[in-house]
């Protein structure tokens, strides 16, 4: 009887977020990935041209390098937020005096809205009067004038940087409450038995916060391939569309070619690459987990 | 030996502390100086004579006051539809190991992964066919459907952390689902809401993709949108101006985050790690 009534209030509970999310999420991607198949240019009468529209990004250069630096931009983002924080995450776990502070230091770059980031870093990394730029030359002793973001093979880096800086409030948090998880039992049962530090990390502290790691790089994938505000607002996706994000090139699709089939295109490829990316992931994890346990 | 290495532990963090604060402290002093003085010394402390005068003139300029009130009303109503229903649906998928119920998790779960970028495009479309196109509603609704994923995923994870005898006991004595919701759930969800609420409103507040996308700026001027216009129009010839913009902006999300962050650590793990 009430587990009946209990089914029954679960779906009266699920209903609305269902509905708003079939609406506003299921629905727009799958209207990207039926427009992607017309040569719809927004208003007016279409016709379906098959796969045309991705024949033509996907031999478009410019389409393939936003698409190649945003794998890129992902899985570095991803690699980087996760060593660091964690690094900083097992500073943090060491009960040291100024550990609240920094803690809420590190989160505050990830309220600073983006516009206002990419403000402060544009100044900060300016070639000629940014900060970043005149302290290298200080401490060098010699005038160090980088383009940190006005040439292509620096942007991408500088990009990376900044987004690493915003995700590791979130990251860290997660990794201090997976740290202090790891049994203290154990840790001290191995340092009896003569295990060194490295070793102890490895073999008790890395598999204890597995979890916390899974969730960690998924956020900085996640995070890493949609990201379109922060080099919209630091440099327009240049120079010369170096830092040009698939989520750039998508806008750009839409609002200044008016190619909306093209737009729809490669907003579908876009799911799909963050669909493809997290599935192989977890599946990697599954395994892993399997393996250890 | 331990204690030195205790203390270079701390200067360590210190130092890391005060690497992440540059950006911050860069934009607070400089908020209250004269473009001359933030060209000649930018990270001194700055004098008297400017004071409040460079955030006065940017309220003046950017009309800050009704991007404040589009902003915050967009930013609520989006929250408080996305925090309700998300509390809802979380807790019915903590509680019933039904197979439908698994797979929903996974569903929802998939929702967060989603880049939005995708979204938007088709988004825009769908709304207008809603008749929902350039409205409050429209972007409101959108919001949360968009936030909605984490919010869910949050709160499943602290439901389950919570022992379900007490409902179980409350069922034996007669009560329904809905009642046990109300009088039981909902008073311990005080923590785990009120860090989701400000994060959510956070990432509202701060987004320039809805507002630049799904409605016209002149209608909906989001605090976002009226600082990156203000930027273009300005390039970098002032900028005290700049600078004071952009505090206007951060001020009231930094008050809003420090004065909730003791709940953070305790309701954003809740969700992360046991789910």
């Amino acid at each position: 009887m009430i587990r009946k009534q209990m089914f029954w209030t679960g779906v009266a509970f699920i209903t609305p977020v269902l509905a708003l999310q079939i609406l506003f999420l299921l629905v727009p991607v799958t209207v990207s990935l039926v427009y992607s198949f017309t040569n719809w240019r927004g208003i007016g009468t279409y016709q379906f041209i098959g796969l045309d529209n991705y024949r033509s990004i996907f031999s478009d250069a410019s389409y393939i390098n936003s698409l190649r630096r945003t794998i890129v931009i992902g899985f570095s983002t991803a690699i980087a937020a996760n060593l660091l924080g964690l690094m900083l995450a097992i500073l943090l776990d060491q009960s040291i005096k100024t550990g609240k502070l920094l803690r809420l230091l590190v989160y505050v770059p990830n309220i600073i809205p983006v516009v206002v980031s990419a403000f402060i870093w544009r100044y900060l990394l300016d070639a000629n009067t940014g900060l970043v730029n005149l302290g290298l030359s200080k401490l060098l002793g010699l005038p160090v004038v980088i383009p940190w973001i006005d040439t292509p093979s620096y942007v991408v880096p500088s990009v990376v940087t900044i987004a690493v800086w915003q995700l590791m409030g979130p990251i860290i948090i997660i990794y201090i409450a997976a740290l202090q998880g790891v049994s203290v039992d154990l840790l001290e049962a191995a340092a009896i038995d003569g295990a060194g530090a490295i070793r102890k990390f490895l073999s008790i502290t890395l598999p204890a916060i597995a979890p916390g790691i899974t969730v960690n790089v998924l956020i900085g994938l996640a995070n890493g391939i949609r990201i379109f505000d922060l080099p919209w607002a630091l440099t327009g996706g240049g120079p010369a569309g170096a830092s040009e994000t698939l989520g750039i090139k998508i806008y750009r699709y839409a609002f200044q070619s008016a190619n909306l089939g093209y737009a729809m295109a490669s907003a579908f490829t876009l799911t799909c690459l963050a669909i493809c990316v997290t599935v192989v992931f977890v599946r990697l994890v599954r395994r892993y987990e399997l393996g250890v346990t | 030996m331990k204690r030195i290495q205790k203390i270079s532990l701390e200067l360590v963090a210190i130092g890391l502390g005060v690497l992440f604060f540059i950006p911050l402290y860069l934009l607070i002093i400089n908020s209250f100086k004269s473009h001359a003085e933030i060209l000649r010394t930018p990270l001194a402390f700055p004098g008297i004579d400017v004071g409040v005068d460079n955030i006065l003139r940017a309220v003046k300029q950017m009309n800050i006051g009704h991007a404040y009130a589009t902003t915050f009303s967009i930013g609520f109503v989006a929250v408080m539809i996305a925090i309700s229903f998300s509390a809802l649906a979380g807790y019915a998928l903590a509680r019933l190991e039904h197979p439908v119920f698994r797979l929903m998790y996974w569903v929802f779960l998939a929702g967060i992964l989603l880049p939005i970028p995708s979204l938007i495009i088709p988004l825009v479309f769908v709304l207008k066919a809603l008749g929902l196109g350039n409205t409050f509603i429209g972007i409101s609704f959108a919001y949360a459907a968009i936030i909605s994923p984490f919010a869910i995923f949050v709160y499943c994870g602290f439901f389950r952390t919570i022992p379900r005898e007490l409902e179980e006991a409350a069922f034996i004595d007669g009560c329904s689902p809905v009642r046990a919701f109300i009088q039981i759930v909902l008073p311990l969800m005080k923590p785990v809401t009120a860090t989701l609420v400000i994060l959510q409103f956070i990432y509202v507040w701060n987004d320039i993709l809805f507002p630049l996308v799904l409605v016209n700026s002149a209608d909906y001027p989001t605090v976002g949108i009226a600082l990156w216009k203000f930027f273009g129009s300005r390039g970098r010839t002032d900028l005290s101006l700049l600078f004071g913009g952009s505090s206007l902006v951060l001020i009231p999300v930094l008050v809003m985050f420090l004065s909730f962050q003791r709940f953070f650590v305790k309701g954003l793990v809740a969700g992360a790690i046991k789910g």
